[in-house]
């Protein structure tokens, strides 16, 4: 299935793998789509060989409750047979984005260091944040501005790592996002280490982030941040 | 034949499903409960004639079932 685009003379293109029980696909293509002017490509998970993903421009894993969270959340995600194509793509140096339940796949994959453990309050937490840029990070370095507000939903968003990963995150500049509060202090909504929200891998091409940028694309949703964080990381990407 | 995986948290990750049971339960007439840890246990069956069992089970543990960035587990076979 592909999305119609509005603008036919638009090359670029982008790929969307869903799994069951993915719910956040449909809000993000159509951010990609509709404001960015994206060509979506939908990817079954179950495809084990996939010819043309190296044609993409990025690719994204949405967010939702893959497998229903079962094990644990994007555990089985990881081990679906798309994901070796995922792996292939990102290790030849392909743009991937995993938002929320899409970052629990990426470390679960190991494409991203560290784990998404259960909130530090044990509540499931559905609010706007403010995120500070890491301007050490590559993708970082190259946003327009300093304090992003995209929304977060999520039970097990908690980040963690060993002392030895988060001192690497730390040294390399894979920090992105932290939750802050609007002074722009670092925010401990759920426990992250270092208020972590977002990290990517060295390179800057490989992002995983809790909050969710597609609930972020339009004014009329409190923010349209998300959209601009999008943008910008295509700019960089591409 | 049959094996027994429990997966816990490590000990230094703070458990908080474990501290709301725990603080509910000392509320609730049994103040001298002090910790309570929540784990999962997988009961996993294997074919009688399955080759090196103890091996494909531990790699199950340590691959699949548990997160070794976060979690811990226990292996037990029964008898």
């Amino acid at each position: 299935m592909t999305i119609a685009i509005k603008n036919s003379s638009v090359q670029k293109a982008v790929g969307m793998v869903s799994f069951p029980g993915s719910n956040c696909d449909q809000d993000l293509a159509w951010a990609l789509s509709h404001h960015l002017g994206f060509h979506v490509k939908w990817y079954d998970y179950k495809q084990a060989h996939v010819e043309d993903l190296k044609n993409l421009d990025a690719l994204f894993l949405p967010g939702g409750f893959s497998y229903g969270d079962y094990l644990r959340g994007g555990a089985l995600a990881a081990h679906a047979p798309i994901m070796n194509e995922v792996r292939a793509f990102a290790h030849a140096g392909g743009p991937v984005m995993g938002i929320c339940n899409g970052f629990q796949i990426l470390t679960e994959s190991h494409l991203l260091p560290g784990a998404l453990i259960k909130n530090q309050n044990d509540r499931f937490i559905c609010q706007m944040s403010q995120l500070r840029v890491n301007p050490q990070n590559m993708l970082g370095a190259k946003l327009s501005k300093s304090n992003y507000d995209m929304p977060i939903a999520h039970g097990e968003g908690r980040y963690y790592a060993d002392e030895k990963t988060i001192e690497k995150l730390q040294g390399e500049g894979q920090v992105l996002f932290q939750y802050s509060d609007e002074r722009g202090n670092l925010a401990d909504p759920n426990g992250s280490l270092l208020s972590i929200a977002g990290i990517t891998d060295p390179t800057g091409k490989i992002v995983g982030l809790m909050p969710h940028p597609e609930r972020a694309a339009e004014v009329v949703l409190g923010s349209a941040d998300g959209a601009l964080f999008l943008n910008e990381y295509f700019n960089y990407v591409m | 034949m049959r094996f027994q995986v429990t997966v816990y948290l490590k000990p230094e990750v703070h458990d908080p499903e474990g501290q709301a049971i725990c603080q509910t339960l000392s509320g609730a007439g049994y103040p001298d409960v002090t910790h309570i840890r929540v784990g999962k246990r997988y009961v996993i069956d294997l074919k009688d004639d399955c080759h090196d069992p103890e091996k494909k089970v531990a790699e199950l543990a340590q691959s699949y079932l548990a997160n070794p960035v976060a979690e811990t587990y226990t292996i037990e076979r029964e008898a």
